[in-house]
């Protein structure tokens, strides 16, 4: 099981969004993805998952490049979380996540296997409850319940910004279901803004800048304050859950 | 427990929407009207007898059909454009192929080699050119999509809105290039009509194709729900996403095009027809699909029956008017509902 990028290159118009990254994500492992607005961050994970046309370089999944991988084999391997989840029609919870079972033809789409993947993410109660009514935070949950039904076993889950738009409770509980979820063997490739959500939750951090991949390594040599002042423009000072911004106090 | 009282009264839904449309048909055929004795025409209520029975019997066949295409061709049109208020006219498919039909019949009339084509044109009701117009609105709105980057929602409706526009202008054009005589006759077309004789081959045909593209859309209809989620979502999930947007938009392009072939440009059926059936079904397409497709029969076949019941000294309303009439305000509850919603 395998993730890789070679010398990928995405360009809108004359703004260089990517410029010739490598990347290798791992299984068991969450790989955090940092960086300023505007680096390219969300552009290599919708390239990593496949649904981002790219002008150079190469995605491999499992040994092949992406696009050889018949879309419903490859739907089986790899999934891709938005930041904002949505669907249009009245649908219930419970059909939403059932479609994650479509590459598998109906084998998952069962009304058991939905109920264990909604109890996973803590949403037991709620197969019929509209979707339009849950809150972006347990969107995102329904969201990950469908990607447990689309991976089985093990896969790779790529998210983007998953913990943006939450307030802390919801933050810590998707925090604790995204840990799960690496424990039970799943490779995720996530996006995020914040550096002590990365901390808190990643084994390796890369930094995107510019479009190019400047930083890669472990947390605890990349989460460094010296190295995130260098990113960000604003100092860090290291706290008991990981490194915070030294924001002004703007009240006074 | 819950899940399955609920997959029962969805299926329940079905059962009541094939009663109502029964009732309709029924109803359809015991109303109509007769010239009284004075030369006046009457409503008559009652079971028809001698030629009128195959008169009343083609005319629900023709209305059923149409409706039924106009319904699961709005509900293609839905699906594609992530936008429940979408229907056949937001591509200018339906105005394609009006335009096609009056373009056939000003060629027509205008002698000499030019009097061939368009004969040739209005074989059938007008089906080739019905569907020479609504193909070229297709090629059109798809290759400008196209060139913008794909079947992205936003795109094509912006292009189907230039183009419904473009054949819309080119409808008047006609109008105005054909004699006054014949320009009556336009305008009793554009404002829709169920005919009460239509060929044996166009309503086999036109079942034929409804029935076999509502069995299609029920095969695949884990894909259409899927579908449903965002583009990204989608294509993660396993659909084939521009595989699936052709294969919407050439369908329900075809299908608008047999509707207005066999009655004309009616407004509303395609956008209604798939909300009412929602609401009665829910939003999954393996009931969705038959159940708009008896609502699209349905509502047209009503149609039918309210404007024998209606006459304002001109005769009967036009199909077209009564769908519109009704039709327009429902759209609007429709759209001050989802604003609400939103």
């Amino acid at each position: 099981m395998s993730l890789e990028v070679h010398g990928l290159s995405v360009a809108f118009g004359s703004i260089v969004a990517l410029d010739e990254v490598s990347l290798s994500l791992r299984p068991g492992e969450v790989t955090a993805v940092l960086g300023p607005n505007a680096a390219g961050k969300s552009t290599l994970l919708r390239a990593m998952a496949g649904l981002q046309s790219v002008d150079g370089g190469r995605v491999v999944l499992d040994g092949r490049e992406i696009d050889e991988h018949p879309i419903g084999l490859r739907a089986r391997r790899l999934c891709y979380l938005p930041q904002q989840p949505d669907v249009v029609g009245p649908f219930r919870v419970g059909d939403v996540v059932g479609f994650g079972g479509l590459a598998w033809r109906g084998s998952r789409r069962g009304s058991k296997a939905v109920r264990e993947a909604l109890a996973m993410v803590g949403l037991p109660h709620d197969e019929h409850r509209l979707y339009h009514e849950l809150s972006v935070g347990q969107r995102q949950r329904v969201s990950l319940a469908r990607a447990v039904l689309q991976l089985g076993d093990a896969g790779w889950m790529l998210l983007d910004e998953p913990l943006s738009a939450q307030d802390p409770g919801e933050a810590s509980r998707l925090l604790h279901l995204l840990a799960g979820l690496r424990d039970r063997g799943h490779g995720l490739g996530l996006v995020v803004h914040d550096p002590s959500v990365a901390w808190a939750l990643a084994d390796r951090v890369v930094v995107l800048q510019g479009g190019r991949l400047v930083e890669e390594g472990a947390r605890e040599e990349v989460l460094e304050p010296g190295r995130l002042e260098s990113i960000y423009g604003v100092r860090f000072q290291m706290g008991p859950m990981g490194p915070v911004p030294m924001l002004r106090d703007a009240s006074a | 427990m819950e899940h399955e009282g609920r997959s029962r009264s969805r299926w329940g839904g079905i059962v009541v929407l094939m009663v109502l449309v029964l009732l309709v048909v029924a109803g359809r055929y015991l109303l109509g009207r007769t010239i009284g004795d004075g030369g006046e025409t009457m409503i008559r209520f009652g079971i028809p007898t001698g030629t009128v029975i195959d008169l009343r019997i083609s005319a629900i066949l023709s209305g059923f059909i149409a409706g039924s295409a106009l319904g699961l061709s709005g509900l293609a049109f839905q699906v594609l454009l992530r936008n429940p208020l979408a229907s056949p006219w937001v591509l200018g498919v339906s105005s394609g192929a009006g335009f096609g039909i009056l373009l056939a019949s000003w060629l027509a009339g205008l002698g000499g080699v030019w009097a061939v084509i368009g004969a040739w044109a209005l074989w059938g009701a007008g089906l080739p050119a019905a569907a020479a117009g609504a193909i070229a609105a297709i090629l059109v709105v798809g290759g400008v999509a196209r060139r913008l980057g794909g079947f992205d929602p936003v795109g094509l409706v912006l292009c189907g809105v230039i183009v419904g526009a473009v054949f819309g202008a080119a409808t008047m054009l006609v109008q105005h290039l054909v004699p006054n005589g014949v320009r009556g006759d336009i305008v009793a077309w554009m404002m829709g009509r169920i005919p009460e004789l239509s060929p044996a081959w166009m309503l086999w045909g036109g079942a034929v194709m409804v029935v076999g593209i509502g069995l299609l859309g029920v095969l695949k209809s884990p894909q259409l729900d899927a579908a449903c989620l965002t583009e990204d979502e989608a294509r993660s999930v396993g659909v084939p996403i521009d595989a699936l947007r052709r294969s919407l938009f050439v369908t329900g392009g075809l299908l608008a095009a047999v509707a207005v072939c066999m009655v004309g440009p009616i407004a509303f059926v395609g956008l209604l027809s798939p909300h009412a059936a929602r609401l009665v079904v829910g939003p999954r397409h393996r009931l969705l699909v038959p159940a708009s497709l008896l609502a699209g029969g349905g509502v047209l076949v009503f149609a039918d029956a309210v404007r024998q019941l209606v006459d304002l000294g001109g005769g009967r309303l036009p199909v077209g008017v009564v769908t519109a009439m009704v039709g327009g305000p429902i759209f609007l509850a429709l759209l001050l509902r989802g604003r609400a919603g939103s």
